[in-house]
């Protein structure tokens, strides 16, 4: 029988599994354009020696494209990189923004190839909580990952983020075509066993569709902290 | 040969189908499945080279909307997958044989679509 830190961190692999396979087919991708341009650069140079004229102005585009794959590629892996630390301590206090906007990202080409846009509405500014980082990008990465796999017809998800009292706040409208299987997501052990952990909650209206997650400021200091809120 | 590339990787698929014409390869281009399907209204390709994960229309499915349009037509896969064994392991019920793992070497596609075409009758 599995024990509760078993489930987590099952539930943890899982979710880093999903994310580096996608990075890695991302980045494939990346590799794939500057295979074809380098090629198309050794075609040009191969008919050049053949005596047909360099046509500069393409191969000028062929530079540019390759410039900006490398930027891409180095945004991916920028964003593995912040990915990975973020499971470098047990807990942490972290800019929960950073936090939903790196899960979004790592979810972006996944939730894309399923014809799902999914946007982040930020307060404008950091949102800073102690919380367990991975175990969060974990849970948030769950319904990401179902909300995007499921032929639910959402053609976009919008994550809002805010302060309630000491609390942060996220929530997702506009989920009334996925609500059934939704409702089963959030009643199953393994994230009713990530909330635990975080000590968090989640309200999710069937009728309505609108889904709120509640996180403590500070989980050592159960509901009552914030350290990052405002003012 | 007439040949529709598919991926909504459109800086890869255009600067492939460049190639192949140059090649000598008659080599047309489109970034989604829905463009792939309206090009086929008016367009006779031999053979259709698809991306697997795209938006809205995957790889496996326009490859059978493209089949029940026009069943003699031959399929060549493009996987961004980690290796060729781990889409083989997805796609091979679908009836997608032909397949290459991403990035693509030029002459590795074209020996494929030789024998893709050669192949005879339309995959099952």
């Amino acid at each position: 029988m599995s024990t509760e830190p078993d489930v987590i961190g099952q539930e943890e692999i899982r979710y880093f599994g999903k994310v580096t396979a996608s990075i890695s087919h991302e980045l494939k991708n990346v590799l794939a354009i500057l295979n074809e341009h380098a090629g198309l650069l050794q075609d040009f140079v191969a008919m050049a020696a053949q005596g047909r004229p360099l046509d500069v102005e393409r191969i000028r585009q062929l530079s540019d494209g390759m410039l900006k794959q490398i930027g891409r590629g180095d945004t991916i892996v920028r964003n593995m990189n912040r990915f990975a630390h973020t499971a470098d301590h047990e807990r942490a206090t972290a800019d929960l923004v950073g936090l939903v906007e790196l899960s979004v990202q790592m979810f972006g080409r996944t939730a894309a190839a399923r014809g799902v846009t999914v946007q982040v509405q930020t307060p404008g500014q950091p949102m800073m909580i102690a919380t367990h980082p991975f175990v969060l990008e974990t849970l948030i990465g769950k319904l990401l990952d179902h909300l995007a796999g499921k032929a639910f017809g959402i053609g976009t998800v919008s994550i809002g983020l805010g302060w309630r009292g000491p609390e942060a706040q996220i929530s997702v409208p506009g989920l009334a075509t996925c609500a059934g299987p939704l409702a089963e997501l959030l009643a199953s052990d393994e994230v009713k066993l990530l909330l635990a952990v975080l000590d968090a909650t989640i309200e999710f209206s069937v009728a309505g569709g609108a889904l709120v997650m509640t996180l403590p400021g500070n989980i050592d200091a159960g509901r009552a902290n914030a350290p990052g809120k405002p003012a | 040969m007439r040949v529709l590339l598919v991926d909504d990787e459109t800086e890869f698929v255009s600067t492939l189908a460049e190639r192949l014409s140059m090649r000598n390869i008659d080599a047309d281009w489109v970034g989604s499945g829905e463009e792939a399907l309206k090009r086929m209204a008016d367009h006779v390709y031999d053979l259709a080279v698809l991306d697997v994960k795209m938006p809205h229309i995957g790889g496996i499915e326009l490859m059978r909307r493209m089949r029940a349009r026009r069943p003699e037509m031959k399929f060549i896969f493009m996987t961004g997958h980690g290796s060729e064994q781990d889409f083989q392991a997805g796609a091979s019920e679908a009836g997608a044989e032909y397949y290459l793992a991403k990035p693509v070497h030029i002459e590795d596609l074209m020996r494929k679509m030789t024998e893709v075409l050669g192949a005879g009758a339309s995959r099952p």
